[in-house]
């Protein structure tokens, strides 16, 4: 029973790691009705930048954490304006193959550069062990989980309450309206994604100081489309819910029935939400106007 | 030499066309009277295919047979994303698919290689019906992480199945010696299927059913209006395509001899999509160019990196792999973002402009 | 004369706001219904709800005295059911030929085998349809010049030509049409109406119309419908509703 919940903890623990990427995946979304699937990639990019600033170049990693986040935020608006923007207005699905390219091409890029080997990001969290009574939680996880808290409350206050956040929202639920009461389309669609970038490196560093990074971590990655599946594709509360669950069933089934299954689970999610509840759990159903 | 292709490609616009992408595909026009040069043409073209054997290069006759076996493929996931447009993320796993059952067929039943593909790609087909279902129900763009899903799926039983796929480790595939030729028969088998299945795939644009799957590729609900089962199309689509793959798969097996899971990661899947957007969406010509470039690109790769890069095969193996993917994704956005229509698409400008000389 | 559509209080809303509230009218066979009103009056919507795409809260809709609401949009069109669209719904990656042989698919038997085969049997359909598209529509709406130029390029009073053909081509028993005369010049005015008429006259198509032409569609209806925001104000034939106090405050309220 003891393992049981040990295990629990650990896996709401690490199922709170998917829920910053996924936020970013769903804010793009929402605003712009891409599937990004460069997520995961912005996420590698963006952990690997922090290594180069704080192992490769020694700049500490306050900086490190300030030029990750600003050289994801780059890539971000170099993805949305040199690659998106052009090809706007083209069926939904070019735009998704672009972003499945880009993935491709930011997997490679980190490979040429940093190597396939594993790498470990600076100790920059507590390593000391939590206890909450009996139960053992790795201090790493739990900072991690605290910082990804704090993180996932900055963006959803800024989302709810700041000027470009409504202006995001408003651009979410109809766009035609929202550029008639004097919004730009194309700057949200731009902010989107530089938001989207903060949110993958943030998510990127946290989750590489855990168990180190390698090209392939946005693979892993992936598994956050299970969570916005889960939530419903549109609901910023939902994904959070559904992160955690999800990070939650996966470390039970990884412990209880090997890593293999646990690899497999997100995708076994992803069909079942599809086949049963295909709005997600959180999403809105929605009625398309012809 | 282009006029070959003539009964294949579709005719090139008279200017630049302001349509690009998907919607630029063009159809199958109307059969046109063939004329002489035609039939020459095709005659040297047959009379190539079935000469090359004669190069004796035991390396050209593997990669000529590898692109036929490509060329199956990359035409069925053409008719998912480039006729249809629908996008499927998954197309190496329903490779796999064929090539397990294929093999599986092969071992334990001693069926021949022409019945097994049948079922290996009615196997692809029917697993792509399983994942198609719940998510093209939805909207077309949930295929995409449906077969993302399919892939990662198929690959977890391939990996542990292990008493009847044999694990990481795969099976390795008794050779076949068709027409009692060896290597230069399963050549001549492989290239045959490939003309009749392309010849398949461009009879369907000929009739109503390849008329609907572009129809719902450009406007689903205007196709539901005339009286298009959007949902059941979209399905047959993404299935037919993926019973290419099996087809492809099944050849795959017999000719490498061994199945194994690695060969049916997303990183081939990303290979196809880059095949199709890279040669000419909705386009068979289209089809044959992708793989053909895709397929031999890596070789020249590894030649030019042999060559300028670093010494010692390891270095290179290390730099190829990274290198491979960085290309494969650059071809998929710089193709899409600059030449919409693919090499096809340069092709048929070439003749346009050739033909105004 | 029979009714051949029948609406009966139906009622729509999105998201709170209603699209359609009560509205009942019906089609008499082998006439032209027009349906008129302001931007946003829902007329849009109405057709949706006949073709199937949208679902009413409330009310029925009945074609040839049977209850169609629970007809899926693709099952429609086998009853004989087309329609064109408000902003053109052709394909523009196809010829003129076959976008309108796109209208006689749910006529045609050729399925995944025979077409990959395409030998005798639905080879032979499809050139029986080449026949029959070229006989009937293109002759009829004389499209011959522009049969096998793509769509994209063509003028847009053409584009709506070609649609009117392919709605044509399954030889409808209702047909529905979006905006016919929207941004055409008076001559294309003109001779879309007369292809309007004849297709009543000449194919005994009972057609259903939305146009905001007072001219045009007075001229050319024999009942005319009038809606405003989502309600049914005024019907009855053009006289009437011409001098129709709520219809004549509506069309100058809402200018």
């Amino acid at each position: 029973m003891l393992q049981f919940l040990e295990f629990s903890v650990i896996g709401v623990a690490s199922g709170s790691m998917y829920v910053l990427a996924a936020l970013g995946f769903v804010i793009i979304f929402k605003s712009t009705n891409i599937f990004n699937f460069a997520m995961g990639e912005m996420m590698m990019f963006g952990a690997y930048l922090f290594f180069a600033a704080t192992v490769q170049l020694q700049l500490g990693w306050p900086l490190g954490i300030v030029l990750a986040l600003a050289g994801s935020i780059l890539t971000a608006i170099a993805i949305e304006r040199g690659l998106l923007q052009p090809l706007l207005g083209q069926p939904v699905i070019v735009l998704v193959l672009v972003t499945l390219g880009v993935g491709s091409m930011l997997r490679g890029i980190a490979g040429l550069i940093w190597g396939p080997d594993i790498v470990q990001l600076p100790d920059f969290l507590p390593r000391a062990p939590i206890f909450i009574g009996d139960l053992l939680v790795p201090g790493k996880l739990a900072w991690g989980c605290l910082a990804v808290g704090i993180i996932a409350t900055l963006f959803i206050l800024y989302y709810r309450f700041s000027r470009a956040g409504i202006a995001i929202r408003a651009t979410s639920s109809d766009q035609l309206t929202a550029e008639g009461m004097g919004i730009n389309i194309r700057r949200i669609f731009t902010l989107t994604w530089a938001i989207g970038g903060v949110l993958a490196a943030c998510s990127g560093i946290v989750v590489g100081s855990l168990n180190g990074i390698t090209p392939t971590l946005g693979l892993v990655a992936l598994n956050v489309l299970a969570v916005v599946m889960l939530g419903g594709m549109t609901s910023v509360g939902g994904v959070v819910i559904a992160g955690i669950f999800i990070g939650w069933v996966e470390t039970l089934v990884g412990a209880y029935l090997g890593a293999a299954w646990q690899a497999f689970m997100p995708y076994l999610i992803v069909l079942l939400v599809m086949t049963f509840k295909p709005a997600g759990l959180f999403g809105e159903q929605q009625i398309e106007r012809i | 030499m282009q006029r070959l292709f003539d009964k294949m490609v579709t005719r090139a616009p008279d200017g630049g066309s302001a349509a690009a992408g998907l919607a630029a595909a063009r159809p199958a026009p109307a059969p046109r009277s063939t004329t002489l040069f035609q039939v020459g043409g095709w005659l040297l073209l047959a009379a190539a295919l079935i000469a090359f054997p004669a190069t004796g290069s035991g390396y050209l006759l593997f990669m000529a047979t590898l692109v036929a076996i490509n060329v199956i493929a990359t035409a069925g996931l053409n008719i998912t994303v480039g006729y249809a447009g629908l996008l499927s993320i998954g197309h190496s796993a329903f490779i796999g698919v064929g090539a397990y059952v294929s093999t599986l067929m092969m071992i334990h039943l001693g069926t021949p290689l022409i019945v097994n593909l049948v079922f290996g790609g009615l196997a692809a087909f029917l697993v792509g019906l399983v994942f198609g279902a719940p998510s093209l129900r939805i909207k077309g763009v949930y295929l995409a992480i449906a077969t993302l899903a399919a892939q990662y799926s198929l690959y977890f039983v391939f990996q542990q199945w292990t008493p009847v796929t044999g694990g990481d480790r795969g099976l390795s595939v008794p050779g076949v010696n068709m027409f009692g030729l060896g290597d230069k028969g399963l050549y001549y088998f492989v290239v045959g299927l490939m003309v009749v299945l392309l010849i398949v795939a461009r009879n369907l644009f000929r009739t109503r059913v390849g008329r609907a799957f572009i129809a719902l590729r450009e406007r689903d609900y205007a196709a539901e209006v005339l009286g298009i089962n959007v949902v059941r199309y979209k399905l047959l689509a993404f299935a037919l395509g993926a019973a290419y793959a099996g087809v492809a798969g099944s050849l795959l097996a017999v000719f490498l001899r061994i199945v194994n899971p690695d060969q049916f990661t997303l990183l081939a899947s990303v290979f196809f999509l880059a095949a199709v957007v890279v040669g000419g969406q909705a386009s068979i010509l289209g089809s044959i160019l992708g793989a053909a470039f895709m397929t031999l690109m890596p070789e020249i790769l590894r030649e030019v990196l042999e060559i300028f890069g670093p010494r010692g095969t390891a270095d290179v193996a290390g730099i190829l792999s990274p290198l491979r993917e960085f290309i494969f994704g650059a071809l998929i956005v710089g193709f899409l973002v600059f030449e919409p229509r693919g090499l096809a698409g340069l092709v048929d400008r070439l003749r346009a402009g050739g033909r105004k000389d | 004369m029979a009714e051949l559509l029948e609406v009966d209080g139906i009622s729509l809303a999105f998201g709170g706001i209603a699209a359609l509230s009560g509205v009942s009218t019906s089609v008499k066979q082998g006439r032209i219904t027009a349906i008129i009103g302001p931007n946003g009056a829902g007329k849009t919507s109405f057709f949706n709800v006949v073709s199937g795409f949208y679902r009413p809260s409330a009310g029925a809709v009945k074609f040839d005295g049977a209850d169609i609401l629970a007809m899926p949009a693709h099952r429609r069109s086998t009853l004989g059911i087309a329609r064109t669209f408000q902003n053109i719904a052709l394909f523009e990656g196809m010829t003129v030929l076959e976008n309108i042989k796109l209208g006689a698919h749910a006529q045609l038997k050729a399925n995944v085998f025979t077409s990959g085969i395409y030998l005798g049997w639905a080879r032979r359909e499809e050139a029986a349809l080449t026949q029959r598209v070229d006989e009937e529509v293109i002759e009829f709406l004389q499209l011959g010049e522009i049969r096998d130029r793509e769509i994209a390029g063509l003028p847009y009073g053409m584009q709506k030509r070609v649609e009117l053909a392919r709605a044509l081509v399954m030889r409808p028993r209702l047909l529905l049409v979006d905006e016919p005369f929207a941004g055409m010049n008076v001559s294309e005015k003109v001779s879309m109406a007369e292809y309007l008429r004849r297709c009543v006259t000449e194919w005994g198509t009972t057609t259903l119309l939305i146009d905001h032409d007072m001219e045009m569609v007075m001229g050319l209806s024999h009942h005319v419908a009038v809606l405003n925001f989502g309600k049914l104000i005024a019907a009855g034939d053009p006289e009437t509703v011409r001098r129709h106090p709520a219809v004549i405050e509506a069309y100058l309220g809402a200018e």
